[in-house]
C-alpha cells in the first residue's frame, strides 16, 4: 500500500482510498480505542471519528515525520481520552453485555505482545501507573488523587517505571 | 564554570526536564509542568532526544494492544458518515475538483440529457428535486470554479444492461471521476455497487464501491491510477460488500469511454 498516494487521493476527497486505508488499520484503530474505552459503542464512535479526521485533515499528515499508522494510532489514542474524560467515567473490564458479545463472538483477542511482556516485568505499582497515565490519560496530579499516593511518589514511580520500559524495549530490539 | 556547549541551559534544568520527559510524552505531565518543558526544551538537546525516544515507545504502546475485530458493519457505518459529511460540509479542493464540482458537473449533463432526449424529458419530474437541490448547493459554491472544471470535463453516459429505467453518467478529467447514478435497483445489505474501469487490454480496475438510496441514486468519488488515457469502457456491477478484485456479477451499466 502506498501511503503517501492513498493520503493524496483522500485530499482529493477519493472515498476509496479512505476505505482501504480503513481496510489497512481499522482493526488497528478500534482495538485502541477499545482498550482505551472499555465500551464497544463508544470505541466505534472514535474509530469513525477518527477516520473522519484522516478524511478532512489528510493534508496535515507529513510522511517525513512519520508512518501513517502511527499518525492514525495518535488520533485515535487522543480521541479516545478525551471520550473518556467526557464521560467521566473510569474504564471497567466488565462493562455491557455487547462487550462480552464482542469478545465472544469472533474470539480475536490476542495473547499479549512484546511491550505487554515486557511491562510484566516491571514493578506492579510501576506497570499500574503507566496504565493510568497511558491507558486512562491521567496526569500526575490526578493519578495521585485516584491512588491517594503521595505526588513525589506518583512522580517517582512513573519516571522510573517508563525509564525501565525504554531500556527493556531496547535491549529487546 | 560554563556549561557544555551542547546546552545553553543550566545543568539542573536540563536535568529537571529529563526527569519530566516521560511523563510528558505519554501527556502525563502536568500543565504547569508542560509549560515548563516546552518553554525549554529546544535548549536542552539531550532532552529534545529523549523525547523522541519516547515518543516512539508511545507509538509502540498503541500499536501493541491487544487485537480485536471492529463490529460488522463498522466500515459501511463510517463510508456513510464519510458520504454524508461530504454533503454537508464540503471543501473545495486545490484544483476544485471536489464532490461538488462533480455534482454540479453532475446536474449539468443530466439537464443536458433532459434537454437533448425526449425519453430523459419524461423524467424530468424524478429529477427535479435533485436539481433543485444541487442547485441550492452550487449558490453556495465557486460557480466559477466549478464552470471551469466542467469546461474541462468530459463525460459518458452508460446504458442500463438490466433494466433501460438506470441511468449512469460518469464525469472525469485527468485521472479524477466522478459517478451519478438514478433509478438502480436496491441491493441487499451484504452487497455494493462497484464502478469498473476497463483498460484496451481488457484489464479491469476497480475504482470504488458505493450503494443506492431508495430511489437508486448514488454518488461515488472515484479515481484512475493511471488517468483516463488506457480506459476503453466502464461498468457497473453488483458486488459483495467490501468489493471485489475482479467482477464477478453481471453488468447493471456499461459505457464506452
Amino acid at each position: 500500500m502506498n501511503e503517501i498516494e492513498l493520503m493524496r487521493r483522500i485530499v482529493r476527497r477519493d472515498q476509496q482510498a479512505l476505505r482501504e486505508i480503513y481496510q489497512e488499520y481499522g482493526r488497528s484503530v478500534f482495538s485502541l480505542t477499545y482498550r482505551v474505552l472499555q465500551n464497544v459503542v463508544w470505541a466505534e464512535e472514535v474509530t469513525q471519528d477518527t477516520f473522519l479526521k484522516v478524511w478532512d485533515q489528510a493534508e496535515r499528515w507529513d510522511s517525513t515525520r512519520g508512518k501513517l499508522k502511527n499518525w492514525l494510532l495518535t488520533i485515535a489514542h487522543y480521541s479516545a481520552i478525551d471520550r473518556l474524560r467526557k464521560e467521566r467515567r473510569q474504564p471497567s473490564l466488565h462493562d455491557a453485555e455487547i462487550n462480552e458479545e464482542l469478545a465472544g463472538s469472533n474470539g480475536t483477542w490476542q495473547e499479549g505482545s512484546a511491550l505487554h511482556m515486557l511491562i510484566a516485568h516491571l514493578p506492579p505499582e510501576q506497570a499500574r501507573l503507566i496504565e493510568l497515565a497511558f491507558f486512562e490519560g491521567l496526569s500526575h496530579s490526578q493519578i495521585a488523587a485516584q491512588t491517594a499516593l503521595p505526588l513525589g511518589t506518583v512522580k517517582t514511580r512513573l519516571r522510573t517505571g517508563l525509564h525501565r520500559l525504554r531500556d527493556l524495549w531496547h535491549e529487546s530490539g | 564554570m560554563k556549561e557544555p556547549m551542547t546546552s545553553p541551559l543550566t545543568g539542573e534544568t536540563c536535568a529537571q526536564l529529563l526527569e519530566l520527559i516521560p511523563a510528558y510524552a505519554l501527556r502525563a505531565a502536568d500543565p504547569d509542568e508542560t509549560a515548563f518543558i516546552e518553554a525549554n526544551l529546544a535548549a536542552c538537546p539531550q532532552a529534545a532526544a529523549a523525547l523522541e525516544d519516547y515518543l516512539r515507545l508511545a507509538d509502540e504502546m498503541r500499536a501493541d494492544v491487544p487485537q480485536v475485530a471492529p463490529p460488522s458493519g463498522l466500515e459501511e457505518r463510517l463510508m456513510v458518515r464519510v458520504a454524508s459529511t461530504t454533503r454537508e460540509q464540503p471543501r473545495i479542493v486545490r484544483r476544485s475538483r471536489s464532490l461538488w464540482a462533480g455534482l454540479a458537473a453532475a446536474a449539468a449533463v443530466i439537464a443536458l440529457l433532459v434537454g437533448t432526449n425526449a425519453y430523459w424529458l419524461m423524467r424530468v419530474n424524478s429529477l427535479t428535486q435533485e436539481r433543485e437541490a444541487l442547485s441550492a448547493q452550487l449558490q453556495e459554491r465557486n460557480v466559477a470554479n466549478t464552470m471551469a472544471w466542467l469546461t474541462r470535463a468530459q463525460w459518458r453516459q452508460l446504458e442500463g444492461t438490466q433494466d433501460s429505467n438506470v441511468l449512469a453518467v460518469i464525469i472525469w478529467e485527468d485521472d479524477d471521476c466522478f459517478l451519478y447514478t438514478l433509478n438502480m435497483p436496491s441491493l441487499p445489505e451484504d452487497q455494493v455497487y462497484q464502478l469498473w474501469l476497463v483498460e484496451s487490454n481488457d484489464r479491469h480496475v476497480s475504482a470504488g464501491t458505493f450503494r443506492v438510496d431508495d430511489r437508486g441514486a448514488g454518488t461515488l468519488n472515484c479515481h484512475a491510477q493511471e488517468g483516463f488515457q488506457p480506459i476503453e469502457r466502464v461498468g457497473i456491477t453488483n458486488e459483495p460488500r467490501g468489493g471485489s478484485s475482479d467482477p464477478t456479477g453481471s453488468p447493471v451499466a456499461l459505457g464506452d469511454v
